[in-house]
């Protein structure tokens, strides 16, 4: 509990800081650090306390639902434009992808691994997929920025890619190994006939 | 006995409601914020905001290459292509002037009577600027460069559907698409920017007869 008040504190003092402007000022800085950031200090409040939302939460799919509407509306380059140009929007952005993380925390263990996986899967194609759009569309896509900050954004989403799929394809095969090691453990303390 | 399958929808109903709510509440956010999950983009959404095709133009007086006044929203019998410029542009703009000159190009065939090719400065560039541009582009009969002739162009331009954006370093960023307006004074279709040449030529045609 302390914990988690401890990493809201400091968020509501990033937030609130000058750093906050500074992270949406250019493209890659708000696609590429504040989005992760405001998302990993939601994930960190909550993934250290562990605790489980049980509550209104089946299968850990509100908590999905949270996460994936959030990232879903601030993927939109609109709404990139308005985070970029009002502090007020800026700061809903931050409540609601530091929200994302700490319910997504909340709520992982209890998502099917067959959703979770399909997840990871998806995140690391559409961060191939975004990686390209922007290095390659010859028009702009956000109206705040300009033509070379949304390249270099595609150039960073396509570097940071390999890692994402790496961290996606080691906790699959970290979760599979775990469940079989479980499995065999359970076969050798059934009773025999 | 019979009330058991009854229970047991509505727990699921319950057990489904705060997944349903939250991704509602999302999608309903998202639907209002893209128009309908039309306009992604800040420039789509001007486009959407300045309302459905075909439209009455904004009255948006403005003075041409040669210091002439004219309002580009005028029913005024002739067809108008109208395309914002951006003279000190480091980005997309000469493309975009490059292609509606090429564009200006093949359509040469068509009196300037009948259709008109314009470019808007969103920058409010003087009258011999614009004649300087114009010349540095060949000077053609049937392209006028024009400047809002009063202080709101910006209000008239985001009127007639295209976004613009001061950025804080000084340079602007706006929409590049082409804004057919009819001899009526109604804006009648809006041909994208990034289309193939042969095609934007081809809709030209089509929307003139």
């Amino acid at each position: 509990m302390r914990w988690a008040a401890g990493v809201t504190v400091v968020a509501l003092l990033l937030a609130l800081s000058p750093v906050a402007r500074w992270l949406v000022a250019t493209m890659p800085r708000l696609l590429l650090l504040a989005v992760p950031l405001w998302f990993v200090l939601g994930l960190a409040a909550t993934a250290g306390g562990r605790r489980v939302w049980e509550r209104g939460n089946p299968h850990g799919l509100t908590g999905l639902a949270w996460t994936l509407g959030a990232f879903g509306f601030w993927m939109i380059p609109r709404s990139v434009d308005a985070v970029a140009s009002s502090a007020l929007v800026a700061g809903l952005m931050a409540a609601s992808l530091f929200a994302a993380g700490a319910l997504l925390a909340a709520s992982w263990r209890r998502v099917p691994f067959v959703i979770r996986g399909a997840l990871g899967i998806q995140g690391a194609a559409m961060t191939i997929a975004l990686g390209f759009i922007y290095l390659g569309y010859t028009a702009l896509l956000c109206g705040t920025f300009n033509l070379a900050q949304q390249r270099q954004t595609g150039v960073w989403l396509l570097r940071l890619a390999p890692v994402i799929v790496l961290i996606v394809v080691g906790a699959g095969a970290r979760a599979l190994h775990l469940a079989a090691r479980q499995r065999s453990r359970e076969r050798l303390a059934a009773p025999t006939a | 006995m019979s009330a058991a399958p009854g229970r047991s929808r509505s727990r699921r109903v319950r057990t489904a409601l705060p997944v349903v709510l939250v991704a509602g509440a999302w999608l309903a956010l998202a639907a209002w914020w893209t128009h309908g999950f039309t306009a992604f983009t800040f420039f789509s959404a001007a486009m959407a905001e300045a309302g459905p095709l075909p439209r009455p133009a904004p009255r948006f007086p403005v003075i041409d290459q040669a210091g002439r006044h004219l309002d580009l929203g005028a029913a005024d019998g002739r067809f108008r292509l109208v395309q914002a410029m951006y003279v000190r542009c480091p980005d997309l703009c000469p493309l975009a002037m490059s292609r509606l000159q090429r564009l200006a190009a093949r359509l040469a065939d068509v009196p300037p009577e009948r259709l008109m090719t314009v470019s808007v400065s969103v920058d409010h560039d003087p009258p011999d600027r614009l004649h300087t541009v114009w010349k540095a582009y060949g000077a053609p009969a049937n392209w006028t460069f024009v400047t809002p002739a009063g202080e709101d162009g910006d209000e008239a331009l985001r009127a007639l559907g295209i976004g613009i954006y001061r950025r804080p370093d000084g340079l602007i960023n706006h929409a590049v698409d082409i804004f057919v307006i009819d001899p009526a004074g109604r804006v009648v279709r809006i041909l994208p920017a990034d289309e193939d040449l042969a095609k934007t030529a081809a809709a030209v045609r089509e929307v003139i007869g």
